[in-house]
């Protein structure tokens, strides 16, 4: 009897450590993922309990702030409209958008932890999120937004040396403050302003997809600057544009013909290497925009991405071009967050910015900084000015104003993309004048 | 004595601060005399072991101090998740103690020759036939007697008739006879759609079976025939279906039948290492984790520390036991200490694994943790028979 009742001794420590392998299996080794499921209640309850961090501007000006009024947690954001976009909302009921959404997990302070934080929350039982500042600029916001007027369209600056998004417009807005009092007005508002169209709006590029066009053709040595472009039918005529000259002027069939020589395979190589056709990385969502296959193009639709056709480009795809080329041929990693602030502490490195990826040959993006150079002096591309900008504007019958470019010219700060839907080149250019004649003068 | 003051003061004070945190963290809103009913029940218990010594009792060391510790993990879960619950659950511990010591004098005299044997099993067997013909039951299994005062679930009672039953009957060799009641006792059970009920009451009189002849198959024969007949009955059952899907495949219905296992889950995911502290996490959130999901509970805001350090006091309290049952000189007692090994840790087992999704759940509370006036009150009485037993052993 006393063997058996041993037996059964053991049967009781084998069953006690099975059930405590089995909790640590759920505890300890499948915990942390499953603790921050979304369908886990537990992270909706927390926000309740958690004082969200708020969203800065690179100058530590609030862009988002969490206020206490009658003991309940309100979300302001003090720029209203002009704002909405980058920062989007965050409602019980309506759910987020926008960097509010994308660093939630920051916000609520459930992504990083501090020894600190921890000890707070286990003392108090509350937690306080993380205060992200972001790359923005109220400022330079303000003034896209008003750059722009009330027209359909998006602004995106860049920061040249770090990559970091100074300004992010979409028109028309929403004022985030009075979403849930507004919501069904604008469901239904014509122009979609609750459409992101500086990082989601996916446009035809039109003449501004000459810069990839271009960059291809003078890396894979096909045409050199001076020579001459055919633009015109008359083999005369050649001799009066050059491929410098070419950027601004109605020269359509010299691009074409220039991307039958670089042919698709090489074309779409570099775009790519542009950042077209797959999303930025960024924060927030953002679109891949449209790059043809090779495979898909026949003699006539290749001959027709020379102006463009079959390209879809964000605004913030093409600042990442302007960018990319005012660095000489370095890509710079697009990015919102510049660091992570817990309250009352030292900013958190989010990870390191990855430098940037060279793309081009510093000849060739100099080569074509030039050629933008002679655009800004043509009547069709006249930006700058006395700003000693270089950019490219663009626009017609069908497809929405571009301007596209960087300044200053000889030492590039700032790059943009300026969309105006409905608009023509000149209203585009317009936007970027005014935008660039305040902008420079914050940011040299 | 000093020795075993010692102990208390070390379990208490881990009991006590335990409630305490909890009745902070639960903020101003709590009125502090509600901290009084848990406190006086676990200060009871050390009064009750004094007076048993003062009596020139003498139980085994380990068993009432170990005790007095899940007794205090459970009080301070359940006040965590209403302090009402936990003064009811008090009321029934300090019932539980009287009825403990009662059993205890009670086995330390027995003599299995004497006394009326059978009487005991028509005990289990009209405890388990009860609940139909009462008010209360319901849609719960383990069936509920709602008597107004009190309710209760019959068979926290019953199990302890059913390990003196055994215990008497096998020492005396009715192997027949012990069969012919726990097999109408699981039938009524079946009945009642309790197939956890019926489980327990099947592996408790096998495990006492197993120690009295040492007849492995033939007992794992009926225990595979049971398996059967919950197999083949299982349409019958209908609460049975979901509740093994939903332990197999939870995001099959994960607002259904996957529900409560979905819950259990993201709080002990929820809990980690060490848990979210004491009223920091979000326990009633979970269905039932009062009564059946107490250590899912425990594992929110203990975490995975909490839940080693409650299956610890489990493994240690039944091997206390199991060693009284060895150092028992005669067969009766022997066997009524397995009996209480066996009936408490292998619905402990049971339970906790459910916890933890190793198996379904069954609707049984934990032993000393869960609420359950009749379980509280049936498993104190289990633990009185173990005190007496080491003590007719030498205790000590």
């Amino acid at each position: 009897m006393k063997s058996r009742l041993r037996k059964l001794g053991a049967l009781n420590l084998a069953a006690a450590a099975l059930l405590a392998a089995w909790a640590a299996y759920w505890q300890v080794v499948r915990g942390p993922d499953l603790a921050h499921d979304p369908r886990n209640p537990r992270l909706l309850l927390a926000e309740e309990r958690v004082a969200r961090g708020a969203v800065l501007d690179r100058r530590g000006r609030p862009l988002a702030v969490t206020v206490w009024r009658d003991g309940r947690a309100q979300r302001v954001y003090p720029h209203g409209e002009v704002f909405g976009h980058p920062v989007g909302y965050r409602s019980l009921r309506l759910g987020k958008t926008g960097l509010e959404a994308a660093l939630d997990a920051e916000l609520l302070g459930v992504g990083e932890v501090t020894p600190w934080r921890e000890l707070e929350r286990r003392l108090t039982g509350r937690r306080r999120g993380l205060d992200v500042l972001t790359t923005l600029d109220a400022q330079v916001q303000a003034w896209a937004w008003k750059a722009l007027g009330a027209s359909a369209g998006a602004v995106v600056v860049l920061d040249v040396r770090t990559g970091g998004v100074l300004a992010s417009v979409s028109r028309p807005g929403f004022d985030p403050n009075r979403l849930e009092e507004t919501w069904a007005q604008l469901q239904r508002a014509p122009g979609s302003p609750l459409l992101d169209r500086a990082l989601l709006g996916a446009y035809p590029p039109g003449t501004t997809f000459r810069l990839v066009v271009l960059a291809a053709a003078l890396s894979r040595g096909v045409v050199t600057l001076d020579g001459p472009a055919p633009c015109s039918s008359r083999p005369e005529a050649h001799k009066e544009v050059r491929w410098r000259q070419a950027l601004s002027v109605p020269c359509d069939r010299a691009f074409e013909g220039l991307v039958e020589q670089v042919g698709a395979a090489t074309l779409r190589e570099v775009a790519e290497a542009f950042g077209l056709g797959t999303p930025p990385p960024v924060e927030p969502a953002a679109t891949a925009g449209q790059l043809p296959q090779p495979k898909d193009l026949d003699a006539a639709r290749l001959r027709r991405l020379g102006t463009g056709e079959g390209v879809l480009a964000s605004p913030l795809q093409l600042a990442l071009v302007a960018a990319t080329l005012a660095r000489g041929g370095e890509r710079p990693r697009p990015h919102f967050v510049a660091a992570l602030r817990p309250v009352g502490g030292q900013d958190l490195e989010r990870g390191q910015v990855p430098p940037p990826t060279r793309i081009l040959a510093v000849q060739v993006a100099r080569g074509i900084q030039a050629a933008l150079q002679e655009a800004t002096r043509s009547p069709a591309g006249a930006a700058g000015g006395e700003f000693s900008v270089a950019g490219l504007a663009d626009g017609g019958p069908g497809r929405p104003g571009w301007f596209v470019g960087f300044g200053p010219r000889s030492s590039p700060r700032l790059a943009v993309a300026v969309v105006v839907e409905h608009g023509d080149a000149e209203a585009a250019a317009r936007a970027a004048r005014m935008l660039f004649l305040r902008a420079l003068r914050v940011v040299r | 004595m000093r020795r075993q003051l010692g102990l208390y003061g070390l379990v208490l004070a881990f009991g006590m601060g335990a409630v305490g945190l909890v009745h902070a963290a639960r903020g101003p809103r709590e009125a502090p005399w509600a901290l009084t009913y848990p406190l006086v029940a676990l200060l009871s218990v050390p009064a009750v072991e004094l007076a048993l010594l003062r009596s020139g009792f003498r139980p085994d060391r380990l068993l009432l101090p170990l005790t007095a510790a899940l007794l205090s993990v459970g009080l301070a879960t359940l006040y965590r998740l209403s302090p009402d619950l936990a003064a009811r659950q008090a009321t029934a511990v300090c019932a539980g103690l009287v009825a403990m010591v009662a059993s205890a004098h009670w086995v330390a005299r027995a003599r299995a020759g004497e006394g009326a044997g059978p009487l005991w099993g028509a005990a289990f067997l009209v405890l388990v036939a009860l609940p139909p013909f009462l008010p209360g039951g319901g849609e719960l299994a383990p069936p509920l007697v709602d008597l107004g005062v009190v309710a209760f679930q019959p068979l926290g009672l019953a199990v302890v008739f059913l390990v003196v039953f055994c215990a008497f009957q096998l020492a005396r060799e009715r192997r027949a006879f012990v069969g012919a009641m726990v097999a109408a006792g699981v039938l009524l059970l079946l009945v009642q759609r309790d197939v956890g009920g019926a489980a327990t009451v099947l592996v408790t009189t096998l495990g006492v079976a197993y120690v009295a002849t040492g007849q492995a198959k033939p007992l794992a024969v009926v225990a595979a025939v049971f398996g059967a007949v919950v197999l083949v009955a299982h349409p019958l059952l209908p609460h049975l279906t979901p509740r093994v899907q939903g332990w197999l495949d939870p995001w099959s219905d994960p607002a259904g039948g996957g529900y409560q296992t979905l819950q259990a889950t993201f709080a002990l995911a929820s809990g980690g290492l060490f848990g979210a502290g004491p009223g920091a996490g979000h326990p009633d959130l979970v269905p039932a984790a009062h009564t059946d999901l107490t250590l899912v509970a425990v594992g929110e805001e203990w975490g995975f520390a909490g839940i080693l350090a409650v299956l610890t006091l489990y493994a240690v309290w039944t091997a206390r036991v199991l060693k009284a049952a060895i150092s028992a000189s005669e067969t009766f007692p022997r066997l009524v200490a397995a009996g209480v090994a066996v009936a408490v840790g292998a619905q402990a087992f049971v339970v906790a694994a459910g916890n933890v999704r190793l198996l379904p759940l069954v609707g049984l509370p934990l032993p000393f943790l869960s609420y359950g006036v009749s379980w509280i009150v049936g498993h104190l009485a289990l633990l009185g028979l173990a005190l007496g037993v080491s003590h007719r052993a030498g205790g000590r």
